[in-house]
């Protein structure tokens, strides 16, 4: 196979093996029992995962520590999320947090 | 086909994935030029940012095949980033739609739109979000991809800005109110720890799957 052709396979197969993870998801779902503790667990469950997500790419840049400005810039919208602030304040405020402290030379 | 209405959002929300779709188009515009500084043809990474939409897992794929990998380990080292869309999927189940609506729903899962869609208080509501997210970044992802590998040479730095710091950020902020229950907060808490323990460990995307384990700590509880 030409690099190009193994360029479209792999493509191919990313792209159909992520379609069908979603899909799969979604079908698993409609077919699990809906009692309203399994809805709990499973509402709870997606909490669980996106947090691990914002957690592990705060902290992390690949395998290594992802620098103390953003870092910071998190932190600040954790506690602005924890005083009730609006979306949009919380969401700037974590962008302008960490780019002040880079361009102050914080990496 | 049935649009969701947008009017049922709070402006707040609107306004906040907005702002996301923005952020997602810059790191977009960024992707773009870095995969054609790698060499890629132009077609890459329009088919990675429209047929796989999800945003890690494309930038492994080009950097794994930009290092000198084989496209067949960057495929599997994508798709294990992407292995949470199957329990996103179970979670976000009532808001794909159904029928054709709902294979195009699907595709349209992401972190953000999973995000936005779980944190609205009702149903009608948390469709609306979904969909309007999901699309916003069905939309601007391939669009600031193609214009970033076009532009080529400039490539706009995103840590300048502190976008790097914005995707975590909004993740906490909208799930900060599911928080606030112990119920979800304690495995959440441990979950988010096994997986940051994880992360020097394993490949990408395994530890946020080891959060999961984080749920053997769940109880019925307020």
């Amino acid at each position: 196979m030409t690099h190009q052709g193994m360029i479209i396979a792999g493509i191919a197969m990313l792209a159909a093996g992520t379609y069908l993870m979603r899909f799969a998801g979604v079908r698993l779902g409609n077919r699990l029992p809906v009692s309203e503790r399994t809805q709990q667990i499973l509402s709870d469950a997606a909490t669980v995962l996106l947090l691990a997500v914002a957690a592990t790419t705060t902290l992390f840049e690949g395998h290594h520590f992802a620098g103390v400005a953003r870092v910071a810039g998190v932190g600040f919208a954790l506690l602005l999320a924890w005083r009730r602030a609006p979306l949009i304040v919380i969401i700037l405020g974590a962008a302008v947090m960490t780019a002040l402290l880079r361009f102050l030379g914080v990496s | 086909m049935r649009f969701p209405q947008m009017q049922l959002l709070d402006k707040g929300v609107i306004k906040a994935i907005f702002l996301v779709c923005l952020a997602d188009g810059i790191v977009g515009l960024s992707y773009g030029s870095l995969a054609s500084a790698d060499g890629f043809p132009l077609w890459v990474p329009l088919a990675l940012s429209t047929l796989v939409l999800a945003g890690a897992s494309e930038f492994l794929f080009i950097g794994i095949v930009a290092g000198g990998g084989s496209p067949f380990t960057a495929a599997a080292a994508g798709l294990l980033v992407n292995a949470r869309h199957l329990p996103f999927g179970i979670a976000v189940k009532d808001l794909v739609g159904t029928g054709p609506r709902g294979w195009f729903g699907c595709h349209i899962m992401n972190d953000e739109s999973v995000v936005f869609g779980i944190s609205q208080p009702q149903l009608a509501q948390r469709r609306s979000a979904y969909w309007l997210c999901g699309i916003g970044i069905g939309f601007i992802w391939p669009v600031s991809v193609m214009t970033g590998a076009a532009i080529g040479q400039f490539i706009p730095d995103v840590s300048v800005i502190g976008l790097d710091a914005v995707f975590p950020a909004i993740l906490i902020a909208l799930i900060f109110p599911a928080l606030r229950q112990r119920r979800t907060r304690i495995p959440a808490t441990v979950g988010a720890l096994l997986s940051l323990l994880a992360t020097p460990l394993v490949p990408a995307g395994m530890p946020v799957l080891f959060s999961l384990l984080g749920l053997l700590t769940w109880r019925s509880r307020k």
